[in-house]
């Protein structure tokens, strides 16, 4: 088929496949984008996955995003192979190379993968169908309303025919692509899996060891690189020494760098000893002053003074949160493999950013990004770290210099002094309670400490004075405003799981806690009260009873709750803490989602207990601090986070009733953490006022 | 350089590293055995764990001339990925990103290789592992699960 037989207004295209007999390309033009509610393409040409079917049968489904852990590699196939109608069983996933012309935006982020995804995917995989079906249908002598296919078999009931998708895989190549507006998904009604739950396609890989992470890519020669930085944000390398590190055995080169030395080895070892020997001088630059506390004055000092509360309100009270700097801390460090040419650069990388790490490599490799490769692996954790592709550029830019394979390896140490950090806030609450004892009134100011703001108001200057914006609160409440503002730091922030949701839910669930509590209301009955969505109310009303609220508990015991909706998605979480020790312990969780259709109900599940295991361990154990600069944590001994006696039981119940799916990847964090906070309040009488939880600064 | 002779998954290795080289990187660079994971460098995280003698062993901060006994990895552990504990690991859907999951597999075979039926309170003391994604919830049913199988 040749492109000038394709409609403008199909989305779809047909390609002779090297090695499969029926490839199909699906690109959305503006008619296709519009059934992607999520995020409109920006370009014209978006091609969203493909499909294909030799003649054996063996059905390959390839996928445009990385799996960072979030399921992306099962949920979209399953999509896929439901309206294709084939046997889950017997389908075969193969990752997509980084190809923004060919596959659209394939960054993992947002929690958009499956929001953004599921109709252009539905509507992929039964084009495929029905183009199965004409060339069934015509083989046969029948209607192609009397085929239909499923479970791989293409039957025409009515002609007692039937025969495998595998036969029909060469003449399917020959049908012209139907218009998307005649091919219908099938519907909820009709769906064998999506809504069933559904294992991970890769967990068989992992369980044995054989998975490919970035850290796992084995090419011939191949030397490792270490690069040795300075640790202060804003400093630089002076002289160097490597008399040392030149006696290291598999010792093979230093080469100087953007980001600083890189020390390549013939292993890993060697790499990571010469690091270690290499002696350097640090210019530690402006910041080398910079340390938590100054940081925390700094944003203290943006503080104003809250408007008058409204007329006619209640008891008014105030309060303050003070939540730290985080790092991302993938399970696998950041890390990349490259070769670079002449003429041409390959990529081996695991990002949640294929295209932009692409052109970031065919940048720094001098090359056109059509002759750089950029191979996606299977990726060790996200959580927005690596929407940066800083050690992409590193790597690229050492390979070039080195004229040979390396693999960058980024030690734990790099990986958590030079992230991109959940930035550290400072939180000022003002609220009042109305004549009926509800909260009627929350200010809420957010401080964001360096990195920029990010949010739906800023902060406005001294001539124009506070430009106080909505809040956005799910809340019924006569007033409620929301000031951000920026203080001075020199720490690179960036998104971190739910991004600005992260901190100002926090201080919002928490503050609607003490608002309650001054107006002698119960957290339950108020936001039922006072949620104005109907979805969010029937998750608040669920989580109440699955977590017991209002039974008692013993003395040092707690519950909280909170909830949040955000994504497409509705969450409730009731937290249980046991604070008769030295520090507090959450004992259970339980949360009610509602995602409207959960595609793969495991993979919900998973995502929530994740969110709720970060807020745990975020809540009661981690936090980046800064001295003299820089990050003072160096390893998982200083920066802390939750292992399994940390780990409560958890509940997750999901709704799942609706037509579309909201976003699951970061839904379940925001309210996780006050939930926490609340139980800790109602078992000690005590409100958090900083992150994370010392007993001893409760108050 | 020094030569050393190990034993891993039930073969006989000769390599020539430096004699501080840790285990991980005797696995991951010389036997190209990449299911052992890099996570830390200082034995805090688990990620790296493997079996030697059926204990587990932090193979980041375990030198190669320490080894004397027999080394099992993940690749090791079963010919088909069979083994009780990867079976259950599979039946509860465990992993997310994965990458710790192999020395998650690997603590849970040498917990149960000394408690064959352990309590939630031997979980919580044996599997001391970091799994970033929060996998906790499903690593315990896991090992629960893999210990009413008899594991050995």
């Amino acid at each position: 088929m040749s492109a000038s037989q394709l409609s403008r207004r199909s989305f779809v295209t047909v390609a002779a496949g090297a090695g499969a007999a029926f490839v199909l390309g699906f690109r959305c033009f503006d008619g296709g984008a519009k059934l992607a509610p999520a995020k409109a393409p920006k370009a014209t040409l978006r091609a969203n996955v493909w499909i294909s079917i030799d003649s054996d049968g063996e059905v390959t489904l390839t996928i445009p995003k990385p799996d960072m852990g979030q399921g992306a590699r099962t949920v979209l196939a399953m999509i896929l192979a439901e309206e294709l109608g084939v046997d889950w069983e017997r389908v075969k996933i193969a990752q997509a190379p980084a190809d923004g012309t060919n596959y659209g935006g394939q960054g993992v982020g947002g929690s958009g993968t499956v929001r953004g995804m599921f109709r252009p995917l539905m509507l992929a995989g039964a084009t495929a169908a029905s183009m199965v079906c004409q060339a069934a249908a015509k083989e046969w002598n029948v209607s192609a309303d009397a085929c239909s296919l499923e479970s791989g078999q293409v039957t025409a009931k009515s002609a007692g025919k039937a025969a495998p998708i595998g036969q029909f895989a060469a003449a399917a190549s020959t049908i012209p692509v139907p218009d998307s507006a005649s091919v219908t998904p099938k519907g909820r009604a009709n769906y064998r899996l999506v809504g069933k739950a559904t294992k991970r396609v890769d967990n068989h890989a992992v369980v044995t060891g054989k998975a490919t992470f970035g850290l796992d890519v084995k090419l011939p020669n191949k030397k490792v690189a270490v690069i040795v930085r300075p640790r202060v944000f804003g400093g630089s390398i002076g002289a160097v020494d490597d008399a040392a590190a030149k006696n290291v055995p598999g010792f093979v080169t230093t080469i100087r760098v953007g980001s600083g030395i890189a020390v390549v080895g013939e292993t890993t070892w060697a790499a990571m000893s010469a690091a270690d020997a290499l002696k350097v001088s640090y210019e530690n630059g402006p910041n080398a002053a910079s340390d938590s506390a100054s940081i925390s004055a700094a944003m203290k000092a943006n503080v104003v003074e809250f408007p008058e509360m409204p007329a006619g309100s209640g008891k008014s009270i105030t309060a303050t949160y003070e939540l730290p700097y985080l790092s991302h801390a993938t399970m696998e460090p950041q890390n990349c493999t490259a070769v670079v040419t002449a003429s041409s650069c390959e990529v081996w990388a695991p990002t949640q950013q294929p295209e932009g790490a692409r052109s970031t490599a065919a940048q720094r490799a001098g090359v056109p990004v059509e002759n750089t490769i950029v191979h996606v692996t299977l990726v060790g954790g996200g959580f927005g770290r690596r929407l940066f592709v800083d050690y992409v550029d590193e790597c690229v830019e050492i390979a070039k210099k080195l004229g040979q394979p390396v693999q960058l390896v980024w030690t734990r140490t790099d990986d958590l002094q030079h992230d991109h950090y959940r930035p550290a806030t400072f939180q000022a609450m003002k609220g009042a309670v109305g004549s009926d004892g509800l909260p009627a009134a929350m200010y809420h100011q957010i401080v964001q400490a360096g990195g920029g703001g990010r949010g739906r108001n800023r902060g406005g200057d001294a001539a124009s004075g506070p430009q106080w914006g909505g809040a956005g609160l799910p809340y019924k409440l006569d007033t409620a405003k929301r000031l951000q503002t920026s203080s001075p730091s020199p720490v690179p922030t960036g998104p971190w799981r739910s991004v600005e949701n992260t901190y100002q839910q926090f201080a919002v669930e928490c503050f609607f806690d003490e608002l309650c509590s001054a107006g002698a209301k119960d957290p339950v009955a108020a936001r039922l009260e006072l949620l104005k969505d109907e979805r969010l109310k029937r998750t608040l009303k669920r989580a109440a009873e699955l977590g017991d609220w209002g039974k008692a508990m013993p003395a040092g015991h707690g519950r909280g709750i909170a909830c949040f909706s955000g994504y497409g998605s509705v969450i409730t979480q009731v937290a249980e803490v046991d604070c008769t020790g030295a520090k507090p312990k959450v004992t259970r969780m339980v949360a009610v989602v509602d995602c409207g259709l959960a595609v793969n109900p495991l993979g919900v599940e998973a995502q929530v207990q994740g969110a709720m295991m970060d807020a745990v361990s975020t809540t009661l154990k981690s936090a980046i601090t800064i001295k003299g600069g820089g990050v003072a944590e160096a390893n998982f001994d200083g920066f802390e986070w939750g292992r399994m006696a940390d780990a409560p039981k958890m509940v997750v119940e999901i709704i799942g009733d609706g037509d579309s799916p909201g976003g699951m990847g970061e839904v379940g964090y925001p309210a996780a953490g006050p939930a926490i906070a609340n139980a800790i309040a109602a078992a000690t009488g005590k409100r958090v006022r900083k992150l994370p939880v010392k007993m001893s600064e409760l108050a | 350089m020094a030569k050393f002779t190990l034993s891993v998954n039930g073969k006989q290795h000769d390599v020539d590293v430096a004699a501080d080289t840790p285990l991980l990187w005797v696995l991951r660079d010389s036997l190209g055995l990449t299911g052992a994971k890099f996570g830390c460098g200082g034995g805090y995280c688990g990620a790296c764990t493997v079996l030697v003698d059926g204990k587990a062993v932090r193979s980041c901060t375990y030198e190669v001339s320490q080894v004397k006994g027999k080394v099992v990895t993940i690749e090791g552990l079963s010919a088909q990925g069979d083994h009780p504990v990867q079976k259950a690991w599979l039946e509860a859907d465990v992993p997310q990103c994965g990458y710790c999951q192999a020395g998650q597999i690997m603590s849970a075979v040498a917990l149960l290789n000394t408690k064959k039926h352990p309590t939630e309170a031997d979980i919580d003391a044996g599997m001391t592992n970091l799994c970033r994604c929060g996998t906790y919830e499903r690593i315990r049913k896991a090992v629960l699960s893999a210990s009413k199988g008899g594991v050995r």
